[in-house]
């Protein structure tokens, strides 16, 4: 008889029913898949929805999507219909799915975050906030903040003294030191890192001399950046392990393959997100689960949370 | 009500290379992904290395090949195409051989880049993921109902959802008239594949091109052509007419101008990049107004079909 695997994991008290995140903004409001045939929510552990500000944003002017070698740009500028519509309308389809939700807020300034932050407090079916302090795609906002500690830092606690919900500080890998800026939001407050958002670049047509994009920059996300994202997650793991500190990492950036989501969380992610991969196939969450299961138990592992930081390092 | 997608496995049964750079590529398709299908729908194209793992193999059924590829998913290339391909459903037709009936869609494609070449690869026999059917589909069926006049205006690579759709007419008992415009790198398109089918499903072609084709033609712009022919029409006329559109943006802008100084009712088809191709991202956008209230539609969902009156064309070329 095969032994029983568990791909559950827990992140401070909050079970989920395997480490599989659809990643903020690559999933709309849970809508959207669900109208695949068979598809099903409740096959994702837990589903990031898409970023939140007080006010409507309008986003970027299209092109805002190219492809590049194994992966892709984005400049979509955070469009979402802001916070009072998205609860009259959104919220309330939500607790027809039986798994985890989590909001994700951003803002222009450190009080729009934390005005969010408790528009959210209301609505039970989003069990934590990740605050989108990386977004490369708006003028103002976002990235500002997420690459400046003290600035971090101010953000975070703004949200903190406005919601009881569990806070998820996503961070940008368009930085010297990550760690500064993971530190800056654990001291704040934060009960969970989640890196990498998308990578500055640029695309450029040859025969126009212009940016395919219209914002001329976006967010290069894909199996493109998985390295650049492995060593940043086992970066903070390092920080986090040597502090003592109780903070689960969600590890993201360019997961295809459930190799991809393994060495994730042995870098040191206690689970992982998908985005750019759904789009290849929409039933990624599904395969990656069943896959993991048959991985851990060719292995003799029974419980997934092992393998979670069991890199080891060479020694020189 | 939203319509359902399905994340199917079709099967290549033929991919005819027209010249350098198109081909048509036929697929079979499950009968249930193929009765959902309306002209000016979309499917969204896998195309990657993973075309290599599937090639030459057979499969009795859809399930054992969806179980083949959910085994070897895991071997694609870490180098590839993550994106899949928007392509429209050129034509959609059932084929009969003796009992056995087989749904078939038609995909017009022009090779541009990797993804496409790939595609341009595919032979018989060889397996090929789509998400299908996508989009809002050109609204015709009004037009059936209410027996309004149909005319179709099309642009070079716009002619590819249209073939779909006047076969839908013509099933429905209305014979559009069809003015079609293109340049000379697509006239050997037109002769070799589609000026008999045009023919038989339209009142009548009226071509603009800059190349001579055996047909009458008028040397200049396929929206000339269709001023010629709406400026000698009465109110009453105009009224009953409705225009479906699909061709290279700048002669959208122009069909969407003529629409609106005749006051007829006019349907086209966009295009934008895509990446997820039902609604998730929020990628492929176009402005859109309605009364003053402007905002950006997801050309995935809400369109690619749109009434021209809603659209806001980019000002910057």
């Amino acid at each position: 008889m095969p032994h029983k695997v568990s791909l559950s994991v827990n992140l401070k008290g909050l079970t989920l029913k395997n480490p599989l995140i659809s990643a903020s903004g690559t999933f709309g409001f849970a809508e959207d898949f669900q109208r695949i045939n068979t598809f099903k929510n409740e096959d994702i552990g837990a589903i990031t929805l898409k970023s939140i500000s007080l006010k409507p944003r309008m986003g970027n002017p299209p092109p805002r999507i190219v492809e590049t070698p194994s992966g892709m740009l984005n400049s979509i500028g955070l469009e979402n219909p802001g916070v009072a519509l998205f609860k009259e309308k959104h919220v309330v389809k939500l607790k027809k799915y039986d798994t985890v939700f989590f909001g994700n807020i951003v803002g222009s300034t450190i009080d729009e975050y934390a005005k969010v932050a408790r528009e959210f407090n209301d609505i039970d079916a989003v069990s934590a906030l990740e605050v989108n302090i990386s977004c490369p795609n708006v003028k103002e906002g976002g990235i500002a903040f997420g690459t400046d500690p003290k600035q971090s830092y101010k953000v975070i606690s703004g949200v903190r003294k406005n919601t009881d919900k569990l806070i998820i500080a996503k961070l940008t890998p368009n930085v010297t030191d990550i760690v500064k800026i993971a530190e800056a939001c654990i001291d704040a407050g934060a009960d969970m890192v989640s890196l990498i958002n998308t990578v500055n670049a640029m695309a450029i047509d040859i025969n126009t001399r212009r940016p395919v994009l219209f914002n001329n920059k976006g967010g290069l996300s894909g199996p493109s950046i998985k390295p650049i994202a492995i060593y940043l997650v086992n970066c903070v793991y390092n920080y986090i392990k040597e502090n003592k500190l109780d903070i689960p990492i969600i590890g993201m950036g360019g997961i295809l393959t459930y190799e991809d989501a393994l060495e994730f969380m042995i870098a040191g992610a206690s689970a992982v997100s998908i985005g750019t991969g759904s789009f290849y196939d929409p039933f990624i969450y599904k395969r990656l689960s069943k896959k993991m299961t048959e991985y851990l138990r060719s292995k003799n592992i029974y419980d997934i949370n092992e393998i979670v930081g069991s890199v080891e390092m060479n020694k020189h | 009500m939203r319509r359902r997608i399905y994340n199917t496995e079709t099967r290549v049964l033929d991919n005819i290379a027209i010249n350098e750079d198109y081909f048509k590529l036929k697929v079979r398709v499950e009968k249930k992904v193929f009765e959902k299908a309306q002209p000016g729908q979309f499917a969204q194209i896998q195309c990657s290395q993973e075309i290599e793992v599937r090639k030459n193999r057979k499969f009795e059924d859809h399930s054992e090949l969806a179980n083949y590829i959910r085994l070897n998913i895991d071997k694609l290339n870490e180098s590839q195409l993550i994106l899949r391909r928007p392509i429209c459903i050129h034509n959609a037709y059932k084929e009969k051989d003796g009992r056995k009936v087989t749904h078939i869609f038609e995909f017009l494609i022009r090779k541009k880049r990797k993804g496409t070449e790939l595609l341009s690869k595919l032979k018989h026999g060889d397996n090929l993921n789509i998400l299908a059917p996508l989009g809002n589909p050109f609204g015709y069926k009004k037009s059936v109902d209410e027996g309004r006049e149909v005319l179709i205006v099309a642009g070079g690579m716009g002619i590819a959802p249209i073939v779909f759709l006047c076969n839908k007419l013509i099933e429905n008992g209305v014979r559009p008239t069809i003015f079609f415009g293109f340049e000379e790198d697509f006239s050997i398109n037109y002769h070799s594949t589609m000026r008999k089918d045009l023919r038989a499903l339209s009142k009548k072609v009226h071509i603009a091109s800059n190349t001579l084709v055996e047909d009458v033609f008028v040397n200049g712009f396929v929206t000339d052509i269709l001023v010629d022919h709406l400026k000698k029409l009465s109110r009453k006329k105009l009224d009953a007419i409705d225009i479906f559109s699909c061709g290279p943006t700048p002669m959208l802008k122009v069909v969407a101008a003529i629409a609106e100084q005749y006051d007829v009712n006019c349907e086209m088809s966009l295009e934008e990049r895509m990446a997820c191709g039902f609604g998730a991202c929020m990628g492929c956008v176009c402005k859109t107004k309605n009364n003053d209230d402007e905002k950006y539609k997801r050309v995935c969902v809400e369109g690619p079909v749109f009434n021209s009156k809603e659209i806001i064309f980019a000002t910057q070329s």
